[in-house]
Parts: C-alpha cells; structure tokens; sequence
C-alpha cells in the first residue's frame, strides 16, 4: 500500500508560525496584512460557488501562503466517502493552489448521519486498514499528498490493540501521507488519557510531519476538552520545544475557533512560537 | 471483537442518546456546533425568539433532521418546515417565512458570482432569489438586522410582501416587487420566453411596463 510521496508544494508555507484565517477577521487581515508567515483556511468554509467568503479567502491567498484544512471529509469513516465533498475540496484546491492540505484521522459519520465533530477511531488493525486505504482514495483522487492530523479524544475504546502514537505512525508508513502534529492534541488526550506525551513524540517518524498545530484547551473538570478558545498554555510550549527540538523545520499553526479574540492576540501568539522555534533551533545548532 | 462499523454505529448512538456520561463531551460539542451552524443561518430568527428558546428548539431540530453533510453551511435546509410545525413558536405565525427568506440569504451568499457560460443569456444571477410571504416579513428582516438604528416595531397589518433577494459585495440586500414585476421574474426564472413572462406580468399587473421594469432590474443588476 506503500506510494511514492507526490510531489507536494508544501515548500511554499513557510517554516515560520501562521494564524488560522476566521471570518470575523477577514477584513482586517486584508486591510492590516499582519505579519504573520502564512494563513490557514478551514476548507468547508470556503466550499461556496461564490461570493464574498471565497472573494475573501482569495484576496488573502494573494498576500500569503494558505493551507487548507478540512474538518469535514469523515476520513475514518465506513460510510462511502463523499464524492459531493471531494470534487468541491478538488474545486477549491484549484482555486486557492494551497501550499498544504490536511484532514484529520478522525471519523464523523456513519449511516448516512454526520456528527460534524471530531470522533476517535479504535486503534485496530481493521481501522488502520481501512483508514489507509481511505487515505490512499483521497491522495489519488485530489492527486496530491495530505497531511493527517492526530486528534483530542475523550474516549478510549476497549478493544483498541494498537498505541495510538504507532497508529498514526503506521499511517504516514504505510500511505505516504505527512502528519499534521497537533501537540496541543497530544497533550490533551496524555492528560485524559494518562500517557507519556513525550512517548507519543518519539514514536512519530520525523520526516513524515509537515505541518505543526498549537491551540488552546480547558477542562471541564474532569477531562480536558481541546476548545480552541485560549492562548496556548505553558505546559503545551514546552511539550513544542521538545517536538521541533526532535522534528526541526515544520511550519507551525496556531488555531483559535471558540470566544475569537483581536486579531493583535493571534498574531502575537504567532510571533511567540516564532520566538521558540529560533530558540530551539539555536540551541541544537 | 466489534467491526469498525458496529464500533461507529453504537458510538455514535450512544452520543445522540446522551443518557451515558462517558461520552458528555462529544454530545456537547455535536450539539453546540450544529445548534451554532443554524444560529449563523437564522440569525433574525434567534433574535426574535431569544437565544436560550433558539438553542432549545435547535436541539429539537438537530435531533429531528439529523445533519446530512460534512459542510455546515448545508445544515438547517428543513428548519423553516420544522418551525411550521413546532407547536411552542404557534403564536409567532411569521417566524417560518422569517427563516425561509434566512435560508434564500444564505443560498444568495454562496451562490456562484455568474452563471455557467452556455446558460449567460436572460436569466436570474445565480445570487439572486424570490421570496413571496402573507406577512411583512421584509420589514421584520429589516429592523433585526445588526446596526439597525431606525423604528424597531412592525405593523402585522402591513401585509404580504414579494421580494427579490440579492447579494451586493458581501452584503443582501431585499428588494421589493411589484405583482407584476414578480410574475415577470417568476417566469424568467422558469425559463418562460420574454414574450410569455410579459404576458403574465400584465395579466397579474395591467399597469406593468416591461420597457421600465427591465431597466429597474438591470440598474439593480438582477438578471445575468
């Protein structure tokens, strides 16, 4: 099952910090052009024939390199993918010319109902199968490579055989797909799920990550619920120092989707993982 | 062991079930994004009903016409015939056609900027809709609209409305027609030749003057 890696123009998002591009901020990012390396784009959100979302996504790709990243596609799923959804993420892809795409390993749909949220799969076997095959559909279709990204669970299901940290590792080995590290994720489900984040890290083949989230969570005190609606945390900078310390150059994302705060906050965020990574970078050097 | 399938069927309805505490958290996260999703449709709705009613009667919804698509922007299609017949919004017998003009904004938003080339002759830009109600739900739409500094009360009696929905920059605008005008867009939309949609406008409307209201819907930049 095993492909050549496409080739891929990921080269052109940049080895710098991006925000998350949301539509309360399109205008100011078009009028202010903060200086932040990149944008990322939330396909559906843009999977409109017209109009002024795509009008704006548009003018925004004129200015800076976008990535694409879809929450929709129900990539684990057993339900048949959705042709519908991929011709208008390919239509999409044509017209923005992202430098990366991503979806997530993650399900959300079944029988026809979509859940429209993240759900985990287990961690078997037959869904690594499955989830590679998937994965392979969806590269030959839009004839390029994505990245897949790992998921915050609430949920561990018992018959689970498989780690989950050499679950997505199988999946890059096995399809020729980049992962998207979300270390936000990973420190979330370490904490609901009382595991050695740092294990999960080392477990990730390093060639495989093209794309670094960051994002903010809270706990609603019982487990820790990845909201996207605060700053990114202490304890989840630090779990990033030690993944670009292993991963080194991958462009990093910071994520904000719930209580959106001013632009200003994102883009300093932004700056402060720019910040670290040079640190980091200076530090192996 | 449970097949992936049967893993996914039984998660998932343990999550819509809700009656099992383990999987709280994805119940509340399917509700909020889908009860959020229609907010951003029926917004005028919301601000009618108040947003704790509109949440409540989201969920009832959501559990009733379960999301059929990955793009959230197709959710909430069915919530005008939903509203028809929920018996707790009776009293407010406009609220339906308030959110079935909602639904025509949204359609207007996402529509194609100009139609498919072999169809570019004569017809309706693909951004702009029809809408006909027995209540003066133009107005209602008007005076909810964020910003809105004006008279915010609406005379019941005003009566029905027939409107053209369209989309400037990023921005609808409503457009009211004349019985005539309406016919004549009505049958344009129909695919109806110039001739016949001009018949039916005069038949509607004796007053109608094609020569004026075509000026009127260029100037307006209703027709491709």
């Amino acid at each position: 099952m095993k492909q050549q890696r496409p080739a891929v123009s990921a080269a052109s998002i940049p080895v710098r910090a991006g925000i998350g591009l949301r539509a309360p901020h399109h205008h100011e990012i078009l009028a202010a052009a903060p200086a932040v390396g990149w944008l990322e784009a939330h396909s559906e959100n843009y999977f409109a024939d017209g109009g002024p979302a795509i009008a704006a996504l548009e003018r925004a790709r004129e200015r800076y390199p976008v990535s694409l990243h879809g929450v929709g596609l129900s990539l684990g799923s057993t339900d048949l993918l959705d042709v519908e959804h991929l011709r208008k993420l390919k239509a999409l892809i044509a017209r923005v010319e992202p430098g990366l795409v991503s979806e997530h390993l993650s399900w959300s749909s079944v029988n026809g109902r979509f859940l429209n949220d993240l759900l985990p799969l287990p961690y078997t076997e037959e869904a690594l199968r499955h989830v590679c095959a998937r994965v392979c559909e969806v590269q030959e279709h839009l004839n390029r490579q994505i990245l897949v990204e790992n998921i915050s669970s609430y949920y561990l299901f018992a018959h689970s055989t498989i780690p989950e940290w050499e679950f997505v590792a199988a999946v890059a080995q096995r399809t020729g797909c980049g992962l998207l590290l979300d270390v936000n994720n990973i420190f979330v489900s370490a904490t609901n799920h009382q595991f050695d984040p740092s294990q999960y890290l080392q477990a990730i083949p390093v060639q495989a990550v093209g794309e670094i989230h960051l994002a903010g969570h809270e706990s609603n005190g019982e487990l820790l619920v990845d909201t996207h609606s605060r700053p990114v945390c202490d304890a989840v900078w630090a779990l990033y120092r030690h993944a670009i310390r292993r991963i080194g150059e991958v462009p990093t994302l910071i994520e904000w989707d719930n209580d959106l705060p001013e632009l200003s906050v994102l883009v300093a965020e932004a700056h402060k993982a720019d910040v670290i990574w040079r640190e980091a970078r200076a530090l192996a050097a | 062991m449970l097949s992936l399938r049967e893993a996914q069927t039984q998660f998932a309805a343990a999550v819509l079930d809700g009656s099992d505490p383990v999987y709280a958290v994805y119940r509340n996260n399917v509700f909020t994004c889908l009860g959020r999703a229609l907010a951003d449709a029926y917004p005028v709705v919301e601000r009618l009903v108040g947003a704790e009613f509109f949440r409540h009667t989201a969920y009832r919804y959501i559990a009733q016409y379960p999301s059929r698509s990955g793009d959230l922007n197709a959710f909430g299609e069915q919530f005008p015939a939903f509203l028809r017949g929920f018996p707790s919004v009776r009293a407010l017998a406009y609220l339906p056609d308030v959110a079935r003009l909602e639904w025509l904004c949204r359609r207007a938003l996402l529509a194609a900027d100009r139609l498919p080339l072999k169809l570019a002759c004569r017809a309706l830009l693909p951004s702009v809709q029809l809408f006909a109600s027995d209540w003066p739900v133009h107005r209602i739409w008007q005076v909810n609209q964020p910003g809105w500094m004006g008279d915010p009360s609406v005379d019941l009696r005003l009566g029905g409305i027939k409107l053209a929905v369209k989309r400037a920059g990023h921005r609808i605008e409503l457009l009211p027609l004349t019985p005539g005008e309406w016919e004549f867009l009505c049958s344009f939309a129909g695919r109806l030749s110039f001739d016949e949609a001009r018949a039916r406008a005069w038949r509607a409307d004796s007053d109608f003057d094609a020569a004026l209201a075509m000026g009127k819907f260029a100037e307006e930049e209703l027709l491709a």
